[in-house]
């Protein structure tokens, strides 16, 4: 454990929802299930994808090989859970439509870089225990609890070479304050958007239910316009014998 | 003139940069983002063409993006309000993404790469597919025949293109959606079991075990007119469905129930499974059947394409012309005499047809070259220092069981002599050449390759590396010098023999040595490799030919399962690392496990 155990406000709010709504979502929608594991194996690909770009930036070889390191056990998470998610799954497992935003561009951003991982980790290793919980299924309790010890590894690596490229431990304080706020406007964001996705929902849906009585006819006619103009033109479709 | 085209938000995602009339470079977003067929704004992929030429945003004189947006909208409009009222969920959801921004395109590309909007143009989706068809081919007058799921309204075109003064494509008629080919068999792909705009391919390789019984049954809901076109039953399909099915109620009442994606299909396309139970059969049978119809229905096309036209050169494109079977049957039965596929047909290729439409259009006259090493190489100088730093028991075992790495830097001749050693052996390598392919197949430079005859090889790269269905083949590689010692080819080579876009019969005799890189039907997908085309690749497989004695390589793309094609040397260690792979090769360094 690093040297700011203390969780954050953030943090702590996430896990209650964890706690309490998860065992009842997950109870009320088998689907869920599902999806929630195939977005853990999602995050966990594109952890691995942050750590493959961030050794095109170091430039140090232990820390490259820390970095590659990680992003092997990433893809095995990822995979855990992409497994998981198609055993709990209805139908084929859709594919990841996220954008990719590289969190490491530059050398002089890794600093920043580190502690995002590093407060990433912790926060995922917190959360995992509250998913292992409450999850009440015993494979996904399993695969939660074998993982969280990679990810406390994570962390780990992720401070050391914090501290390394600092060159001690004056920054850190600055930089986790810094990134806490970062990674707090980033969930205001995603909640914003789901707020606001809720709100055009209902707006679009009144457009929907005043427009479909008055346009629907006619739309539907001009999608039918295609096939019934070849009909009159050539009468109903009939076999090819060329091609029988 | 530096044209940009761009591709992005249905699937496939990529940007191409034409300089001067010349094609130099493409690539998907998909392989750097590593999110397999991205749809998202291709970021990357725009950094590395410009990369590639020493160029910035600021240096483009124009953008063409594949398709128009504000045409594309008033189908997706008209389509959702006539379902009205089952579409509501539909409605919602494509109204909140394309009011959102994806009606904004040309804004937002202006903003994204700081160019005068003026300087951002549209080119319809399926102009755009016959441009990368025609414009990139050898031909200098052709037919072209566009098919796929659907662009703005079209899902077939029929056009002709031409080079001579004054050169011209002229779409001659199309046919629009819903009825559509592309639709139709993601319609039956997701009725088999499988995701569909991705699992076709497991579609048309379980097509091969079964026997067209259901052909008129499946002729009820594709009717094939006398004149070549064909219309689809739109009770039976439902391409409007938020989550649900592509296919209704009345599909179900003709063809029964869909088959669980995770019911197994305990296939070997070695032919040593047991009989498929009749449950599984229905299906198999269903599965031939279909890619009998889509192969009636462009065999239809082609007959209609060719009277309007008189032309006996076609140029295929839209992501059905990835079905090379039925592009085979092209090949043999249409009234066309030569066929011109692009590398990377589908949505992912609508940037370089824009990007060479746009030169076209700008009035550069140089005629480009489109073939498929035109993605970014990723150089490597030396023997990387942190590979050192990585603990032995990182590497997954290779075949031996042992730990650990050993690299080493060879001169061109011995690393070829090492790598052929190396497959002799039994063990799987990676090959990881000069500049990413574009499309779908690895051609050489990003590949894993086996030796065909070694079984155990070749089963574990199906079960530990590739993880994929026994079902489906793999392809082969071979050099042109000795593809008729092993391939029933027609004579001369057929243009789609050099992309893996047709499959040939194995000659009886070639049959044991290449028995891992055919189908269960004695067929094989070919990568005949000429020696201008890749000249290390094929060095290699010459190399293996004369070292065995049996020619050919099994190929199959460099990248896990559900992962795009690696784009970088990092990202081939990575796999390599992660997957019992006992050879990797980047450029001249050799990796070896054990």
């Amino acid at each position: 454990m690093g040297p700011y155990p203390e969780v954050s406000v953030r943090s702590q709010l996430r896990r209650l929802a964890i706690r309490s709504l998860l065992p009842l979502s997950w109870k009320l929608s088998p689907g869920r299930v599902s999806s929630s594991l195939l977005r853990f194996a999602e995050v966990e690909a594109d952890s691995a994808w942050q750590f493959l770009r961030a050794m095109e930036v170091l430039e140090q070889p232990h820390q490259r090989a820390a970095m590659f390191h990680d992003a092997i056990e990433e893809m095995e998470h990822s995979a855990g859970f992409y497994t998981l998610a198609r055993t709990y799954a209805s139908r084929p497992l859709p594919l990841c439509r996220d954008r990719r935003e590289a969190l490491l561009t530059g050398p002089e951003g890794l600093g920043e870089f580190l502690t995002y991982i590093y407060e990433g980790e912790r926060e995922v290793y917190e959360e995992f225990e509250d998913y292992t919980t409450a999850a009440g299924r015993q494979d996904i309790q399993d695969w939660l609890t074998h993982i969280r010890e990679d990810e406390e590894g994570h962390q780990d690596t992720a401070l050391a070479t914090l501290i390394e490229v600092l060159g001690g431990e004056q920054e850190l304080a600055r930089l986790v304050r810094s990134i806490r706020w970062r990674r707090n406007k980033e969930s205001l964001a995603r909640l914003s958007h789901r707020i606001g996705n809720l709100f055009s929902g209902v707006l679009l849906g009144s457009i929907f239910l005043v427009a479909g009585p008055l346009f629907g006819w006619a739309c539907k006619q001009r999608m039918d316009s295609a096939r019934g103009d070849r009909e009159r033109r050539y009468g109903p479709p009939t076999l090819d014998a060329a091609a029988s | 003139m530096n044209i940009l085209g761009l591709s992005a938000h249905y699937h496939d995602a990529s940007a191409a940069l034409a300089v001067d009339g010349e094609l130099i470079a493409t690539v998907a977003e998909e392989r750097f983002s590593r999110l397999k067929h991205d749809p998202n704004h291709p970021r990357l992929a725009i950094d590395s063409c410009l990369a590639h030429a020493g160029l910035t945003a600021q240096d483009l004189d124009a953008v063409y993006f594949y398709e128009e947006p504000h045409t594309k909208f008033t189908r997706v409009l008209v389509s959702t309000l006539g379902g009205f009222p089952g579409t509501a969920g539909r409605f919602v959801q494509s109204m909140r993404t394309w009011l959102g921004d994806r009606l904004w395109l040309g804004n937002q590309l202006s903003k994204v790469l700081d160019l005068h909007p003026d300087r951002i143009h549209f080119v319809p989706h399926h102009l755009s597919h016959a441009a990368q068809a025609f414009l990139g081919s050898p031909f200098d007058d052709a037919a072209i025949l566009t098919v796929d799921a659907v662009g703005e309204w079209a899902s077939t075109s029929l056009a002709v293109g031409s080079w001579s003064d004054p050169g011209e494509i002229r779409v001659l008629e199309t046919l629009p959606y819903p009825h559509s080919l592309g639709l139709f068999y993601a319609a039956f792909t997701a009725f088999l079991g499988f995701r569909p705009n991705d699992g076709e391919c497991s579609t048309m390789a379980l097509a091969a075990f079964g026997q067209p019984t259901r052909v008129d049954d499946v002729r009820r809901v594709l009717a094939l007119h006398h004149d070549g076109t064909y219309a689809l039953d739109g009770k039976c399909f439902d391409f409007t469905a938020t989550k649900g099915s592509p296919f209704t109620r009345r599909f179900t009442d003709i063809f029964g129930e869909p088959r669980g994606f995770r019911s197994p299909v305990p296939l070997s396309v070695r032919g040593d499974h047991e009989p498929p139970t009749a449950e599984l059969q229905v299906y198999l049978d269903l599965a031939a059947s279909v890619q009998v119809v889509l192969e009636d229905a462009l065999l239809g096309l082609c007959r209609r394409l060719h009277e309007r036209t008189g032309l006996d050169r076609l140029c295929l494109a839209g992501g059905v012309a990835l079905n090379c079977v039925a592009n085979t049957r092209i090949l043999a039965e249409s009234p066309f005499t030569d066929l011109f596929i692009p590398p990377d047909p589908g949505d992912g290729g609508g940037a370089a047809g824009a990007a060479m439409y746009g030169a076209w259009q700008a009035g550069d006259t140089a005629r480009p070259t489109y073939h498929p090493f035109l993605g970014p190489a990723d150089p490597v100088d030396g023997i990387p220092a942190w590979v050192d730093h990585v603990e032995d028991e990182l590497w997954t075992p290779g075949r031996d069981g042992s730990d650990g790495v050993q690299v080493e830097q060879l001169p061109p001749d011995a690393l070829v002599e090492q790598v052929v050693s190396d497959l002799v052996d039994g063990r799987v390598v990676g090959w990881f050449q000069g500049r990413l392919e574009s499309g779908p197949r690895a051609l050489g430079n990003r590949s894993i390759l086996v030796q065909p005859s070694h079984t155990e090889a070749c089963d574990r790269l199906g079960l530990a590396i590739k993880k994929r269905a026994s079902f489906r083949p793999y392809a082969l590689s071979i050099a042109e010098e000795d593809a008729r010692r092993v391939l029933e080819l027609p004579d001369p080579t057929p243009l789609p023999a050099h992309w893996m876009q047709m499959v040939v019969p194995i000659l009886p005799q070639a049959r044991d040595s290449t028995r891992g890189a055919q189908h269960v039907d004695g067929t094989t997908r070919p990568q005949v490799c000429r020696q201008a085309d890749n000249p290390r690749y094929h060095a290699l497989l010459r190399a293996h030919a004369e070292r065995t004695g049996t020619p050919g390589l099994l190929n199959t793309s460099f990248n896990e399962r559900g992962y795009p094609i690696v784009a970088t040397a990092n990202d081939a260690l990575l796999v390599f690392a992660r997957t019992p792979m006992d050879t990797l090769v980047v450029g001249d360094l050799i990796y070896r496990k054990g």
